[in-house]
């Protein structure tokens, strides 16, 4: 027959939630808006530590990575040109 | 003269993941939307939010309310004032609610506004005395959220990061969609985590999978049996806490011996090895994960296929254990949108109105009534509108009333941020609903084809243009805060405002003290010692401190406190309270093919952005996939225009030949319709490309519980046609 593998429980869950509960302490200091200089070591600190190698990091993307953006003159005009699809009235 | 960029943090609603981005500002125009730089967020932005400053710009947009003027759908407009569009309407209602009671109002909200409102729709509502809120969700998450409660008391998130197995049931997360949830599955798979797929097609998730089954469409209940055959027989589930923290576990037992891998393999099409092999898995490699599908929701057995997913959950022992399944319940510190709402203001005369609760009450008032106590008891608050799917009316049966005023007339209907007619099954009927009304209110970005139909159009803001305290739609306890990033274009307007300035005329005012949105957020967030602003300047999220197997202490929010494997709330709501499988009826002649809807595309969310050009560009039509073997035997070209059939109605799309489909189906994309087309008699080309059409919600294609149509696996046929 074959084995389950227990959830944590006890001690073992204990520690877990020592470990997810310092996790988010991080996360809220990477997180802060006004950083302090801790805060701001931590960040550098996490990136590094989570950010993956070239080969293996399956969220780049063409799109993603041309770092796509509008002139605000542009945005203007586009606005202001000819409606395609309304009434004139509108 | 070019100023200096300004960055500002916002959460995106271009769909509902809501990720936390970057919005780059410069002469009062966001000209960019990037990656959040905390790595924590790093990469979770998709091309719908980059492309979204384009859309917000685009010269159709609705900038100022619009009053029709000769018949409804004629396409003629007349703009107006804020004070006068929501004097008459004020005005209006009152003559609707005087003639026909206040469940004569319906309203149907969806995407870019639901949550923005931070529950002042349904408190307005519940001031008014209407039941009938109805959403987009109740075929999405909502009516998941609302299964779930009824086994063990709230909807589990997924612990991803943590856990050992994912199983998608047709679920599939891409670098352009659900991308969040791609982002941390294919982590977890490069941690070692393995991956089941069930679904029709070979999707980009079957290909990275350990284990794909190809199951038939809309056979999710079926194989959730079979699965728990298997478990169940070989004791791989969780024997101490099925003792300790459940009730009906023989009953179940005995109801799954009736569905013994053999039939299941007959049933779902699926190799019956493959089936083992699948339960086996996830029920020994755990901790694992079944996250949400929108697949299991919109299925004739979907109530049942729900419970079964929680079944599995539970049975196994992976709720509320990390890399399991996690009850986040509601933040400690902020006040809940259900608190908002108000549902305690509606009275019960008025609840048991809520259409569609009488046939098909999972979701509603009725069929949520006995969880108010277990859940005041564990959560500390009565009512929980967990992805605002606890107190909702049936779509179809809101549309009937609203056609035929049966079983009584609903003759004003507002609309928020939801392209309704589009949006749920049956467009003719909707239609012809909306064409029965006194009032039509659509508060939108662009005239879509509902808008096209309304009495007053009203410029909507966008997520780039208002401040938003993303509370995870009452599901996640991780609130987040999104900054204005610009001032709303035009007269553009929140949903906030609206609900608020109409409770004021309407002699609610009261009940919304609130001058503006930032101060009914500093109320919810008074626990913290800070306002709005202050909140918004020092925090981009906040998430409460961890906690797993809540349920040791406070029990489940059930009428029992445990895991219900036997349902008492649908047994006294006269339901089987075991889950079951219920058969297809035969396809009627002349189709021989199945359907799949439903498929989300990239560039769009819903009936959305196919009017921004850069994502346009990309796909710009409608497309069915199809197999090449279907399309030799039917004479198909990639790139013929064909009509897809069911036996309620037909759509026309573009062949799209993919040997990742199985034979025999066709899958449509859902919510097409051509922006750019200013014609009233195709509403915008909706009549010809609109899935809703070919979407049936008789009895057969029902789901019996929650009342949700059947959109996986419908008997359908197609014919090459020459034009577009």
């Amino acid at each position: 027959m074959t084995e389950r593998r227990q959830s944590l429980r006890g001690t073992a869950l204990e520690r877990f939630t020592r470990k997810a509960a310092l996790q988010m302490a991080i996360a809220r200091r990477v997180s802060r808006k006004k950083k302090t200089p801790l805060d701001r070591l931590l960040t550098r600190l996490i990136d590094r530590l989570t950010r993956p190698a070239p080969a293996d990091d399956f969220m780049r993307d063409e799109v993603v990575d041309a770092a796509i953006g509008f002139d605000a003159d542009e945005l203007r005009r586009y606005r202001t040109g000819s409606p395609r699809g309304s009434n004139p009235s509108g | 003269m070019t100023t200096s960029p300004v960055e500002k943090t916002v959460v995106c609603a271009s769909c509902d993941i809501a990720c936390q981005l970057r919005a780059e500002v410069r002469d009062g125009w966001v000209v960019r939307v990037k990656a959040h730089p905390n790595p924590l967020l790093r990469d979770n932005i998709c091309m719908k939010g980059i492309y979204a400053p384009k859309g917000f710009a685009h010269p159709d947009r609705v900038l100022h309310p619009l009053r029709r003027v000769g018949e409804r759908g004629a396409g003629r407009w007349q703009r107006v004032s804020w004070d006068d569009a929501m004097g008459e309407i004020a005005e209006r209602l009152t003559r609707v609610v005087a003639e026909h009671g206040p469940e004569a109002l319906a309203v149907s909200t969806s995407q870019w506004n639901t949550s923005t409102d931070s529950g002042t729709g349904r408190r307005f509502m519940n001031l008014l005395g209407s039941p009938n809120w109805i959403s987009g969700v109740a075929l999405c998450a909502g009516n998941t959220a609302a299964v779930n409660r009824m086994v063990y008391g709230w909807f589990p998130f997924p612990d991803i990061p943590n856990t050992r197995c994912i199983v998608l049931f047709g679920h599939n997360p891409r670098r352009h969609s659900w991308t969040p949830v791609y982002n941390a599955i294919r982590k977890a798979q490069q941690q070692g985590a393995k991956l089941i797929v069930l679904d029709p097609r070979r999707s980009e998730s079957a290909e990275r999978a350990d284990l794909w089954l190809p199951l038939r469409a809309g056979t999710d209940a079926a194989m959730c049996l079979g699965w728990l055959n298997v478990i169940l027989r070989e004791r791989l589930y969780d024997a101490d806490f099925v003792r300790d923290w459940t009730v009906g576990f023989d009953d179940l037992a005995r109801r799954v011996e009736s569905y013994p891998v053999e039939r299941v393999a007959t049933i779902t099409g699926c190799d019956p090895d493959a089936i083992v092999r699948a339960a086996r898995l996830y029920a020994t490699e755990g901790p694992s994960v079944i996250p949400w599908t929108p697949v299991t929701d919109q299925q004739r057995n979907s109530t049942s296929a729900i419970r079964l997913q929680a079944t599995l959950r539970a049975v196994c022992g992976y709720v509320d254990v990390p890399g399991g399944e996690l009850f986040q319940a509601f933040h400690p510190d902020v006040v809940p949108e259900s608190d908002i709402e108000a549902h305690h203001l509606l009275d019960a005369a008025q609840k048991a109105k809520q259409l569609g609760s009488d046939r098909h009450p999972v979701f509603t008032y009725r069929g949520t009534e006995a969880l108010r106590a277990p859940t005041r008891r564990v959560w500390g608050r009565e009512y929980a509108n967990v992805v605002m799917g606890s107190y909702m009316a049936n779509p179809s049966a809101t549309f009937r009333a609203m056609a035929d005023g049966v079983p009584y007339p609903v003759k004003a209907f507002f609309v928020l941020g939801n392209n309704a007619l589009l949006s749920y099954a049956n467009m003719q009927l909707i239609e012809r609903a909306i064409r029965n009304q006194d009032l039509v209110v659509v508060h939108e970005h662009m005239r879509t084809p509902t808008a096209q139909l309304a009495d007053f159009i009203l410029p909507g803001d966008s997520w780039l243009e208002r401040p938003h305290l993303m509370d995870g739609y009452g599901w996640l306890n991780a609130v987040r805060t999104s900054e204005r990033a610009v001032a709303p274009p035009g007269e553009c307007r929140g949903v906030f405002d609206f609900w608020r300035d109409l409770a004021h005329r309407m002699g609610f005012g009261a009940h919304f003290p609130w001058h503006d949105v930032e101060e009914l957020y500093s109320e919810r967030l008074a626990a913290f010692g800070m306002d709005w602003h202050e909140f918004v300047a020092t925090h981009e999220i906040h998430v409460p401190a961890p906690a797993f197997r809540k349920y040791e202490q406070s029990g489940f929010a059930t009428p029992s406190g445990k895991v219900e494997l036997r349902s008492s709330i649908l047994e006294d709501l006269g339901f089987d309270g075991l889950p079951y499988w219920r058969e297809a009826p035969p396809a009627p002649a002349g189709y021989p093919l199945e359907l799949f809807m439903g498929v989300r595309e990239d560039e769009y969310f819903q009936t959305g952005q196919r009017f921004i050009p850069e994502l346009r560009a990309r796909r710009p039509e409608p497309q069915v996939y199809v197999h090449p073997a279907d399309a030799r035997r039917y004479g198909l070209d990639e790139g013929t225009w064909v009509d897809v059939a069911t036996p309620h109605g037909s759509v026309r799309l573009k062949a799209a030949l993919r040997d990742d489909m199985p034979e025999g189906l066709l899958r449509v994309p859902h919510g097409w319709w051509k922006p750019e087309l200013n014609d009233p008699a195709s509403l915008s080309g909706a009549r010809l490309h609109a899935d809703a059409q070919i979407c049936p919600d008789d009895d057969d294609y029902l789901d019996r519980e929650q009342g949700v149509p059947h959109f996986k696996g419908l008997p359908a046929r197609l014919v090459a046609v020459e034009q577009p």
